[in-house]
């Protein structure tokens, strides 16, 4: 079990760098989609919602 | 957005370990009235929803929308903070009663893919060296907000507790937790469940009464390495254990829950070269397992860490960890099933 012949599964590599998306704009990742806002604050937040929920 | 200048690091020399100084979380919320949530989601007007008699022109909680599935922000009473780290809530439902345990297998499922996110993109910044992800449960170990959520903690240093683990790789001469998977599979007393994916298991060495481990059976270093389907199984084994916790006394079962994950600086790697969570690159050492620390012995009493646990280091444990095992494996088995309607 110390090594993992198959190789990880390219889902998670293979998305961009969610920081480099504007805010608002929907990404898909795995089984949800994440929304970014900004805080009045300014500080970061993130919505996420299961996929087949949100199409977009 | 807080003054970095508020968070200081020093270095303890003669423990050999870094301490955190974030003195504005003194003035953080502390267990506020169910209708002042922050938490909550906001109703239009601007209160908490969970606040029957709140004023409508109450302040927004953290998360101004009426309602959502998952949630994760900065957190406002930082640890840690950019350039030297990061500190996030991540709120699992915008039901005020649920737990971790009551969520749909679907949202837990979803959960997973919320930590692998965050550990995809905090570790890939180069202030971070081990992306923390864990839950407080409970007033027992010091929870200050009761809707069900955990955090995430960036460090811009490896901490002592995964460190050790790298060093038990060390000394066992490959992956310490396959080899311990391993050990316990073939003895078979202390493991309390099973599925395709995930091994949960009393340890051998236990150091508190009911302390679990939810262990990959396949090695991997950590979530991104994880195929969905390994995912979901986690989210199972993770369900069962704490439904299981709160069957064992029939009351909710306070616990620290802690995802030891790889290290996200590139180990060993030259100073300023690549960093290794999201690629190939550099040494990457750990196997993702979940760790479970209960503080209840018994239905009423805890466990503290007293002059022996924090003046020597050694842990002294009133149950052996066989028995606990036997008694954790029953309450799992008769925990009810996850309640679908929980969102």
């Amino acid at each position: 079990m110390d090594s993992n012949p198959s190789g990880p599964p390219p889902v998670g590599r293979s998305a961009p760098a969610p920081s480099a998306q504007p805010d608002d704009c929907p990404q898909r990742y795995g089984t949800v989609t994440l929304t970014r806002q900004r805080k009045d604050d300014g500080r970061a937040l993130i919505l996420y919602s299961h996929a087949e929920d949100d199409p977009a | 957005m807080t003054d970095q200048s508020k968070i200081e690091l020093r270095f303890n020399e003669l423990r050999g370990e870094h301490v955190d100084y974030a003195i504005h979380r003194q003035e953080r919320t502390f267990l506020p009235p169910r209708g002042h949530c922050p938490l909550c989601p906001t109703r239009p007007g601007g209160a908490s929803i969970s606040d029957d008699d709140a004023s409508p022109e109450g302040e927004p909680t953290e998360i101004p929308f009426p309602a959502f599935q998952i949630a994760v922000f900065d957190n406002r009473f930082p640890a840690f903070q950019a350039p030297l780290g990061a500190a996030e809530v991540v709120v699992y439902t915008d039901d005020h009663d649920a737990s971790f345990g009551t969520l749909a297998p679907q949202r837990a499922e979803d959960l997973m893919w919320v930590w692998r996110q965050r550990y995809l993109e905090l570790g890939d910044r180069e202030d971070i060296d081990y992306v923390f992800v864990f839950e407080n449960r409970g007033v027992e170990v010091g929870v200050t907000l009761h809707h069900p959520h955990g955090q995430i903690y960036g460090y811009p240093f490896l901490p002592p507790v995964p460190a050790l683990e790298l060093a038990a790789d060390e000394r066992l001469g490959g992956c310490a937790p396959c080899t311990l998977l391993h050990r316990e599979l073939a003895d078979g007393r202390r493991v309390v469940y099973e599925n395709d994916a995930v091994v949960t298991y009393v340890p051998y060495a236990a150091r508190w009464a009911y302390e679990a481990h939810v262990t990959l059976r396949e090695h991997r270093p950590s979530l991104l390495d994880c195929r969905p389907q390994e995912l979901r199984m986690l989210a199972d084994g993770l369900q069962a254990l704490a439904r299981g916790y709160d069957k064992l006394f029939d009351r909710p079962f306070p616990y620290v829950m802690a995802v030891h994950q790889a290290p996200t600086a590139a180990i060993g790697a030259a100073p300023g070269a690549a960093r290794s969570a999201v690629g190939e690159r550099g040494k990457r050492q750990g196997h993702l397992h979940v760790e479970f620390y209960p503080p209840l012995r018994t239905a009423e009493k805890l466990k503290y860490l007293a002059g022996s646990e924090q003046g020597a280091g050694t842990f002294i444990s009133d149950t052996l960890p066989e028995q606990s095992a036997a008694t954790l494996r029953q309450a799992i088995a008769d925990a009810p099933a996850g309640d679908r309607r929980r969102g």
